[in-house]
Parts: structure tokens; sequence; C-alpha cells
């Protein structure tokens, strides 16, 4: 197997000797992950897949699983700077991978704030057509609305929804307010809930966290603020949610997101025209079975509070921009 | 009763299929609730609110397993006996390797070939993701509806310059390639080709051809509008081009409501002067026969004879039961006997639209106007669609009454109602119902009938009243639910059940024509 692209960070830490031993940790259709002896998580994706934080993707034919290419949980790996070794007939070439950098971008041309309000509105509303609503994204129409009214309740409010709704709302007022303390007692009470090996609510922060620090970039705020959040919510995470997921977390609250997220981010603060967020929107959806809605209804949710920031917590308005 | 915990350390699977495996435990026989989930501590929470959480599951660490059920002991242990087997397949039943695409770019990422959509989201999206998959120049189904006609105009004009099918939108049916797509039947291949504007049209004639020993090569659904004058038959146009170069396809039978006149014009003027192939027409009620026999088709006064007409032209016309009529005149002469004085009007419920068109056709003959949602003709429009008055019939699949739920071929509930009601009504005589059965629809329509049917012509007989039901059932005896089967059961409980729709509205017309005749009365 040949890698096609490999994060910047994953290559330094081969390059520093950082990456020695591991084993294959957890195997799905298109990507297996690797937990190395000092406890990093390296994700191998499909090259169908865009590039994410900690990962090599590797040339996976299209209609071919991970199971179905040999790779099994508790595999031996071993890295060097030219290729991984994965049992002892598995090798992934590494030399002709191209560099991809998890750093957050930053340096964009802001679109109008109309506009945003309009590409804010197109995420809700294509998430809640074309995603999957099975994990918490059917929370999305209700976030920042203290009292949801009967009638409006979506049938996709699902029992999971019922659960975190309140609980996300109040993380989501505890940033607004700035109380700190708060904010990690709140986060504590939303990480590690859905089922699966990247719990549903756990998505919804990583892509709130990097949303909210685009957000910053949009506005021109100084992100420390925002960092600090950031480390709020992550503050409670270990021993509360699962190691990949505590890892994709801990990435996330300094911006670090799959390459699909950040295009989606970009086309949300910086495109003018929905074809092209629309496009973006549609590839993010198409992440595992939930993982996907999950992390839109956390873009949705970060965009809509870096404008409820700006505009000094006055949701009511919001709502009513965004109805 | 017991509650267990399993514990799989370091076993790790995707929200999805964790969440399909909990409901598929918690449905199992001697289970009353499960949870399968990662061990975090939130996960832990939701368990104890639901009386899940014990030892073992409190043990659990965030990378762990936890597998929970309450039940009996041997729903249990039945259920864990099955837990590797649910765990391992994949949220849709498929194995891993199969990757399933949630978007048009992904799928034809994962397989560059692909040629055909079907699209099947809210009507205000349709637009574009049809667009979409045109411009990667893939033919479409357009399943959805609530497009507006002007969309439709662009989608249709785009397709057409691109040599593309656009079925739709509203497009219910389509056999392309012996693969049946939406609301379809499971039908003989052949070489009967089938192009048409009317859903449950296309599916009677289909079925009747396969009752008739003949099959089908390909069948185009065009869309309800596609005959308008604003779209002009454009999808009709070009399906009948792909049907007359089908080299699988020998005779070709076109189906529609009354198109406008001058689109009928084009239709038949596009098959006198291109289609090298017998084709014949139903205009369901509309266009003269003279102008399509004039243009070398054969004109087909019901879906009935054109599947006749067809399955003869194919060598086939032996295996379809039809009634002759003279058994259909003592048939209705006996029951309408049976009748008391003021049960006079009829009643048709109809979960397919074409089939209640139809129907209202050929009673018209007997009875005069009907009443309807769709009627015939605007006079005959009802104030209330739900308040059926003298000769009524429903299209129940009509846009006001699927608005918020699912369409009355799927979802019973609201034809059930509407039985009971006209059932209980003295006034009624005759009561005709469609059974549409096949890919898409209910898994036993006449099973939830027949119990309805019993009760009500009880009541009717200790009411003094004689209840008749009439009922035809579009299907096959290889569709999933077995014509023969509904057949079956809607016969043991009373139903006169006819070999075609419009055999039962010819019966419950002369029913009701008896029923309020001079000669009855004397």
């Amino acid at each position: 197997m040949i890698a096609t692209a490999i994060c910047t960070e994953t290559k330094q830490l081969i390059a520093n000797n950082t990456l020695v031993h591991g084993k294959v940790h957890s195997v799905f259709g298109r990507v297996f992950n690797v937990l190395t002896n000092d406890r990093h998580l390296i994700s191998f994706l499909s090259d169908k897949i865009l590039p994410a934080p900690r990962s090599i993707c590797v040339d996976l034919p299209a209609r071919q699983s991970m199971h179905v290419s040999g790779f099994l949980p508790g595999m031996s790996v071993a890295f060097s700077s030219t290729q991984v070794c994965i049992g002892s007939y598995l090798h992934i070439d590494l030399t002709r991978a191209r560099e991809w950098d998890p750093h957050p971008t930053f340096n964009f041309d802001p679109i109008g704030e109309h506009l945003l309000v309009e590409n804010i509105r197109s995420v809700r509303d294509i998430l809640m057509c074309h995603g999957n609503l099975h994990g918490i994204a059917g929370i999305t129409p209700f976030l920042l609305k203290t009292s949801p009214v009967a009638e409006e309740r979506n049938p996709a409010l699902n029992s999971a929804g019922e659960l975190i709704l309140p609980r996300i709302n109040k993380l989501l007022a505890c940033i607004i307010s700035g109380d700190m303390e708060s904010l990690r007692h709140a986060a504590g009470n939303v990480v590690g809930f859905g089922p699966g090996l990247t719990p549903s609510a756990d998505d919804f922060l990583c892509a709130l966290m990097a949303s909210l620090l685009y957000s910053d970039a949009y506005y021109a705020r100084n992100l420390s603020r925002t960092y600090q959040i950031n480390n709020a919510i992550i503050g409670k995470i270990f021993e509360r949610t699962t190691t990949l997921s505590a890892e994709m977390l801990s990435l996330a609250a300094q911006g670090w997101v799959a390459e699909g997220v950040r295009r989606l981010l970009l086309a949300v603060f910086a495109e003018n025209g929905q074809r092209a967020l629309k496009d973006r929107l549609l590839s993010v959806l198409d992440y595992g079975e939930t993982s996907g809605t999950d992390l839109t209804a956390g873009v949705y949710a970060g965009c809509l509070l870096g404008m409820c920031l700006e505009d000094h917590g006055r949701t009511v308005n919001l709502a009513s921009l965004l109805s | 009763m017991v509650l267990k915990t399993v514990i799989r350390r370091g076993e790790y699977y995707d929200s999805g299929r964790l969440m399909i495996v909990t409901r598929t435990i918690s449905k199992l026989e001697g289970i009353i609730d499960a949870a399968v989930q990662m061990g975090t501590a939130l996960n832990k929470e939701a368990l104890k609110r639901t009386g899940l959480l014990d030892k073992d599951s409190e043990g659990a660490s965030v990378d762990d397993l936890m597998i929970s059920m309450k039940g009996t002991g041997e729903g249990v242990e039945s259920a864990l006996v099955q837990l590797d087997a649910l765990l391992n397949q994949s949220s849709s039943g498929l194995q891993d390797s199969e990757y399933r695409p949630k978007t048009i770019d992904s799928a034809l990422k994962a397989e560059p070939g692909l040629n055909f959509a079907i699209i099947s989201v809210p009507g205000r999206f349709a637009k574009n993701e049809a667009m979409k998959a045109l411009q990667k120049g893939m033919h479409v189904l357009l399943f959805s509806d609530n497009v507006s006609i002007e969309e439709e105009k662009e989608l249709k004009t785009f397709a057409v310059s691109h040599g593309l099918l656009l079925m739709g939108p509203d497009c219910g049916t389509a056999i392309i390639n012996n693969v049946p797509l939406g609301f379809a039947n499971k039908v003989r291949q052949g070489n009967i080709g089938v192009v048409g504007a009317a859903g449950t049209g296309m599916q009677e004639v289909m079925t009747l051809i396969h009752k008739h020993g003949a099959g089908i090569s390909q069948a185009i659904g065009t869309g309800g509008r596609d005959l308008s004058v604003t779209i002009g038959g454009a999808m009709m146009l070009q399906g009948l081009k792909a049907l007359n170069s089908d080299k699988n396809t020998d005779i070709i039978v076109v189906i529609s409501k009354p198109p406008a006149p001058e689109v009928s014009d084009k239709i038949l003027q596009f098959i006198k002067d291109e289609c090298r192939k017998t084709i014949v027409v139903n205009f369901v009620g509309g266009g003269r026969p003279e102008s399509i026999e004039a243009c070398g088709a054969i004109s087909a006064s019901t879906l009935e004879e054109a599947a006749l007409r067809a399955s003869e032209l194919a060598g086939h016309a032996n295996g379809a039961p039809r009634m002759a009529e003279e058994d259909l005149d003592r048939i209705a002469r006996d029951e309408a006997k049976r009748l008391n004085a003021g049960q006079k009007y009829l009643r048709g419920l109809y979960s397919g639209g074409t089939l209640c068109y139809e129907s209202m056709l050929i009673v018209r003959d007997f009875v005069g106007d009907v009443y309807s949602n769709t009627p015939l003709n605007k006079q005959m429009k009802l104030l209330d669609s739900a308040a059926p008055c003298k000769h009524t019939c429903l299209d129940l699949g009509d846009d006001e009454f699927t608005a918020g739920r699912a369409h009355p071929m799927l979802d019973t509930t609201l034809r059930e109602q509407l039985f009971e009601h006209e059932a209980s009504d003295p006034n009624v005589a005759v009561i005709l119902l469609d059974i549409v059965i096949g890919y898409g629809s209910h898994s036993d329509p006449a099973g939830v009938f027949a119990d309805l049917v019993r009760k009500h012509k009880e009541n009717a007989r200790r009411e003094g009243r004689h209840l008749i039901v009439i009922s035809s059932v579009c299907g096959t005896e290889e569709d999933p639910q077995n014509s023969l089967t509904q057949e079956r059961k809607l016969q043991e409980t009373g139903v006169i059940v006819m070999p075609s729709n419009a055999a039962a509205a010819r019966l419950a017309g002369k029913i009701v024509s008896y029923a309020n005749s001079e000669e009855r009365r004397l």
C-alpha cells in the first residue's frame, strides 16, 4: 500500500523517533487507528477521505474495506521514516506521501455578515435535510433557545437529543457568560455521550471549538479567550470519553480538525455563494454513520455562538435572524 | 427478571452499528430494554436512568464496550447467543466491505461508472440534486414531489438536450433493466415496454401483462405533469425514443391521464413519424380512438384492455382470468337484490390515483356523475375531501391527504378510518377498494382490510343491511405480499375480488345501477 498524504505533525513525530511501535486499536470500513506505545493515536484513512490531524492517507481501492485489506485489531505496528509495517506482511510506503498541515487557516477574506447569516442558515437547513439525525444533531434547531415550544419540536429530537439538549444549551450559556468553572463542569456533563468510539457529543464539541476559533478570525477578535474556553471544555475529558475521542477533542481545541471540516468552515466564513458551501457540507455529512452530521451540528452551534459573542450575548436577535 | 451486562474490553464499533444492535436486541422476545455503548460516564448515567446500570457496567472503562440488557432469563440468554452476529453486521446489514455513499459525488467517486440516480429528498432540494446528477451524465428517477413546474421544465430541457431520462418529479414507479424502482411489482421480463405518466396505471398494466403470460422490457415513468402544455410531453417523447431503439422491446404501451390536446397531437405525430414498433395507447378517458388509430397505434379504452392488447401482440393472452359481461350482470343483479331500499350509493377509497380516475370514468357510465377530491370535472369536486357524499371516489394518495403522513399504499391508517365511516353509512351500497402491492407497499394490505370488512359486514347484517365490498389486487404472485394470498384473504371475508380495476369498477357500477333501477323498485 502507498501513503498518499501524511499530517506534518505525524511525520515530525516519526522523524523524531517518537513513534516507534504500537498496535492496531480499531478497524472500520475506511479507517483504522493505531495506538502507539506512548499513547498517540494515528489514524490511517482511505484516500477517498480528506486528511485529518494525526492521520496518514492510504490508497485503499474504492470498494475495499480496511478489514478486507487485512488490518485487524491487535496487530503490531512499527514506524520508520520510509514505511509503516503492520503485522508480518503489510507495509505502507511513506516516501511518496504529500504533507498536509493540520494548523487552522485563519488568513481568509471574510464575507459580509448578511452572507454569513445566510451560510449559517444553509448549514442548519442542509444538515436537517440530508444529515443522519440518529446521533444528537436533531437538537440543532433548538440550540441557544432556552425553552423550545412544544409545537416547534422536531420529530428528529430522539431520546438522546432530549437528554443532551438542555446540557448543551447550558454549556453554550456558560461560553457566553465566560464563567470558566461552570463551563468546565457543563462540558463534563456533555463529553462522552453517545454509543460509539467517537461519541456523538464529542464530534459536536470538536466542531464547536474549531468553529469558535474561526469565528474569532472572522471578527478579528483576539483568540486567547476562545483558547481559554476550549481548554475549559477539554478540562475534564480524560476518563470521561474514549481514548481516541479524547485525542480528537484535544486537537480540536487548538483548531485542528479534518480537512473536510476546515474547508466547510472556510466556506461558511469566506465563500460568497451557496454551491461550494453545499458541496463541502455534503462531503462532511458523509463522514461515518452519524459523525459527519454531529460535526456539522457543532459547526452550526459554533458559528451561531461566534456571532452571539460579537453581539454581546443577545441570542434573541440571532434566533429571529436565523428563523 | 434478569439484568445482565457484558463488558468487551477494547472492542470498538461505529455509532450507527451500535444503535442498530441496541434496537434489534430491544425488540427480541423476552427483552424489556437494552443498550450497547462505550463505557463513558455519561453513557453510564443514561443506563442508570433506564435502570440498566449494574455493578459490571459501573466497572467498565471508557474504552470498554458495555452490552446491557434486561429481560427474562430465557430472553437474555437468547440475546447473548445472537450478540456477535449482530455486532458483526453493519448498520444496514451489509458487510463492512460494502461502502454506502451519502452524496452523489461520493457515490461517483466510489463507482465512477454509475449512470443512474434515484433522488428522494424534500422538494425544495430536489431540483439541485437532480441537476447535479444530470450534469454528471446520469439518468434520474426523481421520486420527490413539491418540485415546481418551472424547475421540472428546466430539468427536462437539460435532460433532453443531453439525451438523458429525467423520470418525474413525483415518479412513483419504473422498471429499468428488470430492476423494479419505487413502488413497483415483480413482473416477468419480456418484450413489452411501457412509458407512462400514471404510476398505478403503469403498475396495473404491467401486472396484468404478467398475468397474461407476457413480460416487460422496460417501464419508464415520466411524472404526472409531463403531458401538460408547459412540459409538452418532453419525457414521454424521450421515453418513446428510448424504447423505440431498445432491442429488447417489440411492443410499446403508452399510458397517461388525458394529455393537453396539443401535447396529445405531438405524441401521436411522433408515434406516426418515428416509431417503428407496435404501440398501444391508453389516454385514460382522453384522446379520440380514431386519432390514435390514424397514427398507426392501437387504442385501448381501459388499462385492462391496454394490457390485453399488448399481451395479444406478444403472443400471450391466455393467462389472466377475465369476466364475461353476462357473469358480471348476474353477480350484479344477485348482489343488488340483497340491498335494502336506502342503500343507493357507491364509495371508492383508492390508494392509486390513476386507478381512482379510471374507476370514475367507468362508474360514471352506470350511475352518472361521481364526486371526488380529484374529479373528472370541476363541478364534482367535494367541498370537504374527507366527507364523501352521494357517489364518491377518493384518491387518498393525492397531496392533500399525504401531507405529514406516508402514502396510503404504505400507511393504511387514513383509509381504514374512512372505510369504517363509509361502511357505517346506511346509504352506502358498495365500497370499492384498490389493493396495490409490490415493493414499497404495505406488507399486508389485504390483511388490514379483511379484519375491517369482517367486522362491518357483521355490523351491517345486524342492522338489516347488506354491505358490498369490491376490490382488485394490483400485483403479482411473485410480489413479496403474493397477490394470490392477498386475494384469498379478501375473499374469505366476503369481499368480491375482481381480476382488474376496470372489472371491479364495472361491477360496482352495475350493482348500484340495478339497485336504483325501476326494475328493482317494482
